[in-house]
């Protein structure tokens, strides 16, 4: 009948992996806006494959492996297995990037083999870490099979990965070095990163929303309609193109039934979305035309469809990263950094004092200008890509660096309750009475 | 069962001070006090569902709630509960609650 919560705070581990985040992603919008040619030039170049890492393990990699070990264990329903696993992997995720980074800017794949050992190493620990918590014991849900489907591609990315930097040090021979930088790609965007989207967006969106997930059917079927683009996709990508369109159309019945179980859930919550809420599901806006841009492209790689315009990969990258992918973790960070504060710093005074709400640690005008100014930022960026336009570029970035920094100003507001605690005594003298029955 | 010193909605009452800090809602009106009840040497018994089983408050959440009801003029011991059967629902929300989750941000 009873159980204990399986979550404590993770506040030490999680947090310095956002901040870690969110200043990759600030970094990178200064860089681009100074450079619009990282998304409009090609996109096999040291510079551009440097930017593509700010983004992917800086940005996004990171508040991911942040939410998961505060999540995880929710959405699981089982506490974390390793905290010290956990703080390996963090420091060897801090330590890696900036000097895969700085190795691929500088095109030093010594350098990139250093840090990406230490990367390659922090996430076997990360794998390793959620699979063990998953494990204890296992509960079969939606969630728990997109987040085992997701590790798989991860694994696999991280494979081929390595394999890619063997070859470049010269260790091995890569008849096709493209072909596998596309097989990496899409692991990463589709196995890993939208996957994992979905996936937690199953246990997490009702819990937020107040409803119970409308299909189980239905979030079950969207993770085996991503698992089965993965298995597709890259036998496609390295060696059968024919593939790719079948890979492309599971890849949008997954994007798909997602975005219906997420509208379902929105329409059926008794709560008005706050403004991580509607930051967090702007992500939705921008999946059909990820869905139709990947399904033309894979179309074109086949051979069935016409080369209309070059840059349509960095469309469907931009589309997805700073569309989708942005969008749904920021919104997804707006909850959770409050949440890891206020557990940190008021849970244990419930019941004791008048303790501030969630919505009380953040600026709640900030988050719903937020949710309206990062998608339009994203669009910006997605048009000035197809339009092959600098100042478009330029124009997009600004607008999300405006952005970014107005969300590290409410980050800052959140953290100040960490040094400067603002419960109150109860005032127990208006303690009222009044008699108002419960529903049986 | 019920004595003169105390009174379950006098428990009711105090529990509305304790809000689930996510929603921004207090227990009572979000429909997660499923019963009150106590006997006559003063001791309480309060059965709580947690709107989620994935919910990561709910020891916070129980223990604050033993420490209101303890508040209670006459209260001498106090036993949260915490029950998943059945599940929550949106329609324990009361009115009250449903009025101030539509227009919270």
């Amino acid at each position: 009948m009873s159980k204990s919560s399986p979550a404590p705070s993770q506040i030490w581990i999680a947090l310095p992996l956002f901040i870690f985040g969110f200043l990759h992603l600030a970094g990178a919008l200064l860089w681009l806006g100074a450079e619009p040619s990282l998304l409009t030039g090609h996109f096999y170049q040291p510079r551009v494959i440097a930017f593509a890492h700010v983004m992917g393990l800086g940005f996004l990699m990171s508040l991911v492996a942040g939410s998961s070990y505060q999540l995880l264990p929710v959405a699981f329903e089982n506490p974390l297995f390793s905290r010290s696993l956990a703080k390996i992997h963090l420091v060897l995720h801090v330590g890696g990037v900036p000097a895969m980074v700085y190795g691929f800017m500088h095109w030093q794949m010594s350098v990139v083999a250093v840090g990406g050992t230490a990367v390659l190493c922090g996430f076997a620990l990360y794998i390793l870490n959620v699979a063990a918590t998953a494990l204890r014991p296992l509960r079969w849900t939606p969630t728990t099979a997109g987040v085992f489907a997701s590790l798989v591609s991860l694994s696999f990315a991280l494979g081929v990965a390595a394999w890619i930097l063997a070859a470049k040090l010269g260790w091995t021979a890569v008849r096709d070095p493209l072909a596998l930088l596309g097989a990496h790609t899409y692991a990463i965007l589709i196995g890993f990163f939208l996957l994992f989207l979905a996936a937690v967006s199953y246990t997490l969106l009702p819990m937020f929303l107040l409803v119970p997930l409308t299909s189980a059917r239905r979030a079950f079927g969207s993770v085996n309609y991503f698992i089965l683009a993965v298995v597709l996709f890259i036998p496609g990508q390295l060696a059968a193109p024919v593939l790719l369109p079948l890979a492309a159309l599971f890849a949008s019945l997954g994007l798909g039934l997602y975005s219906v179980e997420n509208i379902a859930a929105i329409s059926r919550s008794p709560r008005r979305l706050d403004g991580g809420l509607r930051l967090y599901t702007a992500n939705l806006a921008f999946l059909l035309p990820v869905a139709a841009l990947t399904l033309f492209r894979a179309l074109q790689l086949a051979g069935y469809a016409p080369t209309l315009a070059r840059g349509l990969d960095t469309l469907i990258f931009t589309l997805a990263v700073f569309g989708t992918l942005t969008c749904a973790i920021l919104g997804m960070g707006a909850k959770i950094v409050p949440f890891l504060v206020w557990q940190h710093r008021y849970a244990p005074l419930l019941g004791r004092a008048a303790v501030p709400k969630l919505s009380d640690l953040v600026y709640t005008r900030i988050l719903t200008a937020l949710a309206w100014s990062v998608p339009a930022a994203g669009v910006l960026l997605a048009l000035g890509v197809a339009t092959q336009s600098d100042r478009t570029v330029q124009c997009g970035a600004g607008l999300f660096c405006l952005s970014v920094c107005a969300f590290l100003a409410n980050l800052l507001h959140v953290l100040s309750h960490l040094w400067q605690s603002k419960e109150k005594p109860f005032n127990t003298t208006k303690m009222p009475f009044n008699a108002v029955a419960i529903k049986p | 069962m019920i004595t003169s010193s105390l009174d379950d909605q006098a428990v009711i009452e105090h529990l509305r001070f304790l809000d689930d800090p996510e929603v921004g809602l207090n227990i009572v009106d979000l429909g997660m006090v499923r019963s009150v009840s106590h006997d006559d040497q003063g001791s309480v018994r309060v059965v709580i569902t947690p709107t989620s089983p994935n919910c990561p408050m709910h020891d916070q959440i129980v223990e604050g709630a033993r420490l209101m009801v303890e508040r209670v003029p006459g209260v001498t011991a106090a036993d949260i509960i915490v029950s998943f059967d059945p599940p929550w629902t949106p329609d324990w929300i009361t009115p009250a609650g449903q009025e101030f989750l539509k227009n919270r941000l």
